[in-house]
């Protein structure tokens, strides 16, 4: 009974390890790249990413997307902490990265999404296309689980 | 006194549209199964989508014939861009004919816009948007993108020709 539980475990942690279940703060242009991305042409739902959650308490995965000024700062804070551990984290575009054109202006208040919170895939573009989107979830998935994924071992048995 | 009229169970009679409803989820899904080349869905990493010419991606430095970078370090791009995420260093040629070449030519790809103000810019055509999607990297990882990957990366096989030859423009008297 024990040996079956302990299956069981790790069928469920791997099972919560790769599924990600999104929380989307997104903000100007790259809103219309990430429901491009979620929706029927290009379908993260392939890749393990379920439908876009509201509630924080469900989400696995944080998606900040777009500027980011002192106001949206402190409830991007406030989301995160009540988010699911271990919370991945992805920021779309070089607003949310490096503030970048926005920054120049005189008397902006903009603020870089690393400088918040732990950021663990960068997308840079502006906006960045939906294949560099689906990339960012290629490359948490290779971060999560290192080694081969079962797509690539499949290749390499088929040839 | 209110009086408010109850729906009629008609009314209430619902089942009929759901099934108009379904009707197009339905027709898609049967579409999709018999022709699965003409589904919408690009399947990313085995299905590249094919973008047009004038597709605005990752830079590309071209090089001359012998293989050296086409740039000379003119700062058009760098005083042009919007983001300011372009810095080069110059440094005198051994070439006489050559006035001066980039050391180090930089771009930081997280303040980068994007907007192909240095391609505009560039006289010699030296400097390009590629074909290629911007790519996401983990944390950590290195996002100043310097020559080797910019004009040396194993998409560009070897490295772009640029469009500007030298002795055409010497022939030119330029």
């Amino acid at each position: 009974m024990s040996f079956l539980a302990s299956r069981l475990e790790t069928l469920v942690f791997n099972i919560e390890k790769t599924l990600h279940v999104p929380l989307v703060l997104s903000e100007g242009c790259c809103t219309v790249e990430i429901e491009n991305t979620s929706l029927a042409s290009y379908d993260w739902g392939r890749l393990g990413v379920s439908e876009v959650e509201e509630l924080p308490q469900e989400a696995n995965l944080l998606i900040v997307a777009g500027w980011v000024n002192k106001k949206r700062s402190e409830e991007i804070k406030e989301y995160y902490e009540q988010m699911r551990k271990p919370t991945q984290v992805i920021a779309v575009g070089s607003c949310a990265l490096s503030c970048s054109p926005y920054k120049l202006g005189a008397g902006s208040e903009m603020i870089k999404v690393n400088d918040l919170i732990n950021v663990d895939i960068f997308v840079p573009g502006c906006p960045p296309r939906p294949e560099a989107i689906l990339s960012a979830i290629i490359e948490l998935q290779k971060k999560l689980s290192p080694g081969p994924s079962a797509q690539e071992v499949l290749h390499a048995a088929l040839k | 006194m209110s009086v408010v009229k109850r729906p009629s169970p008609k009314a209430k009679w619902y089942i009929p549209g759901i099934l108009t409803g379904l009707k197009i989820t339905i027709k898609h899904m049967l579409f999709n199964l018999a022709s699965r080349k003409d589904m919408i869905t690009v399947q990313y990493p085995e299905e590249k989508f094919q973008y047009s010419d004038r597709f605005k991606g990752n830079h590309i430095l071209t090089v001359k014939k012998d293989g050296s970078l086409r740039c000379t370090a003119c700062m058009l791009c760098a005083t042009h861009c919007p983001a300011e995420c372009i810095s080069i260093t110059a440094a005198e040629h051994d070439d006489p004919e050559v006035e001066k070449y980039p050391i180090s030519y930089e771009i930081d790809i997280l303040r980068c816009v994007f907007c192909g103000y240095c391609e505009e810019a560039c006289p010699v055509d030296a400097i390009r948007m590629g074909p290629e999607h911007q790519t996401a990297a983990p944390a950590g990882d290195n996002f100043i993108y310097d020559i080797t990957k910019l004009a040396y990366r194993a998409e560009n096989k070897g490295g772009v020709l640029s469009k500007v030859d030298d002795q055409e423009r010497h022939k030119r008297g330029l």
